[in-house]
């Protein structure tokens, strides 16, 4: 095994969010709002050995974060020094290895990469985004050095209907039961006529967000 | 069967994948869902030592690093890009999650714990593990990360189906409760303020809704 080394980020968190804001963009996902994250460094083992398709190094991740779409990362190359936390902007999460050696390699041949040897342990900058869309909050990875790597699983959903359309939908048993009370004046009547003003809106308005909701992932 | 005390081990795979199947009402025919993979996760959460060990058993501190929790569930680990939600100060809640700690030391062989990367809040908390079964799989040709539930066989959060029941309840409610208060003194005008509120309480309902989606 080598040393140890780390990738100074450099894209920043806004940086990152207009990375993926554009990335996106490009795919028709134009309603976005707010994009937030957080830095974390990653713990990637350089790899020697073979490839599906004769690559000779490639990079594992010797942590698990629970994602399996970041175990073997195409890593955009990027300027290594020396690991050293305190040069890392403030707030990064350093992520340590937790999988020994054998178990990279393992990782490696279960995915189809052949370990010879684990040449340099480098700390890689990844924004881990969080990507707001009318409410629904959706996370997704990209690389701290281009914005190059992403992962992330963001859908094309509907929008959720306007508060005009939600209002003109109230406004037919609502409607219905001003007339009801301007021509009655018993309260169980009116009562009875607002439950069933109440029922007609929510039938309604649960029709309608079914529908919604079927074009939602 | 209690937390402290478990008897079952978690539930397997193909139990889990079909409680999604349940929930997301997949389309019959085969082929229309394509499994990539399926991974038992040890998810990592940090319990208050005062905490009944539920989420949403108490209020969760004012933010990491902040003034600290009374009780309660937070996540060790932000798990948003696969499909589960962190808990913490911002959500203290995930639908069709309640955590029972105990469970993780019978998970099987092949199970993989997951690294905390994210800090207990101020106080005094202790590590947890909780199992989870991550499924990433294909339909319509979209790639979608679910996860379930390994106690209970429950679809958590993103993975749940949306009801509509609740949204249309809620606005129904609103409107005859205003309705019915006002109408004694404003009588047929009572409808304007209950037709207001009635469409705000939907389309907030919705969003609340869309949010755990």
């Amino acid at each position: 095994m080598g040393g140890h080394a780390m990738a100074i980020p450099v894209l920043d968190r806004g940086s990152s969010a207009d990375r993926m804001r554009n990335h996106l963009r490009r795919r028709a996902i134009t309603r976005v709002g707010m994009i937030e994250g957080d830095l974390y460094m990653l713990p990637y083992w350089r790899a020697a050995g073979q490839g599906p398709e004769g690559e000779t190094t490639f990079h594992l991740l010797a942590a698990e974060l629970g994602d399996a779409r970041l175990h073997r990362a195409n890593l955009v190359p990027a300027n290594l020094k020396p690991f050293d936390p305190t040069g890392l902007p403030a707030g990064a999460r350093v992520v340590e290895p937790s999988l020994s050696e054998a178990q990279v390699a393992a990782r490696g041949a279960a995915l189809g990469w052949r370990v010879e040897r684990l040449e340099e342990l480098i700390h890689y900058p990844f924004w881990l985004l969080r990507i707001v869309d009318q409410g629904r909050i959706e996370g997704g990875w990209i690389d701290g050095i281009e914005g190059k790597v992403i992962l992330h699983n963001l859908k094309v959903p509907r929008p959720l209907p306007r508060l005009a359309a939600l209002a003109g939908i109230w406004s037919v048993p609502a409607l219905a039961l001003a007339i009801v009370s301007l021509l009655v004046e018993s309260p169980a009547l009116v009562a009875g006529a607002a439950i069933a003003a109440a029922a007609t809106g929510s039938i309604l308005t649960a029709a309608l967000a079914a529908r919604h909701a079927d074009q939602w992932p | 069967m209690s937390p402290e005390n478990p008897v079952a081990s978690p539930l397997s795979q193909q139990a889990a994948w079909d409680a999604l199947a349940g929930e997301r009402r997949w389309p019959a025919r085969p082929g229309a869902v394509e499994l990539r993979s399926a991974r038992l996760l040890l998810v990592p959460f940090w319990r208050h030592h005062l905490g009944a060990g539920r989420v949403g058993a108490g209020r969760v501190g004012a933010g990491r690093g902040g003034a600290g929790g009374a009780a309660g569930v937070v996540s060790a680990a932000d798990l948003l890009p696969i499909g589960l939600p962190p808990l913490g100060a911002q959500r203290t809640s995930l639908s069709g999650f309640a955590a029972r700690f105990g469970y993780a030391a019978a998970a099987p062989d092949g199970s993989v714990s997951v690294d905390s990367t994210l800090p207990p809040p101020d106080g005094s908390w202790t590590p947890e593990r909780h199992p989870m079964w991550a499924f990433h799989y294909v339909q319509h040709n979209k790639e979608r990360f679910h996860v379930v539930d390994a106690v209970t066989g429950r679809a958590i959060g993103p993975a749940r189906r949306f009801r509509p029941l609740p949204v249309a309840a809620a606005g129904a409610i609103a409107f005859a409760a205003l309705f019915l208060t006002a109408w004694p003194l404003l009588r047929a005008a009572a409808v304007l303020p209950a037709w207001l509120l009635a469409s705000g309480v939907t389309r907030f309902m919705l969003m609340k809704a869309r949010a755990d989606y």
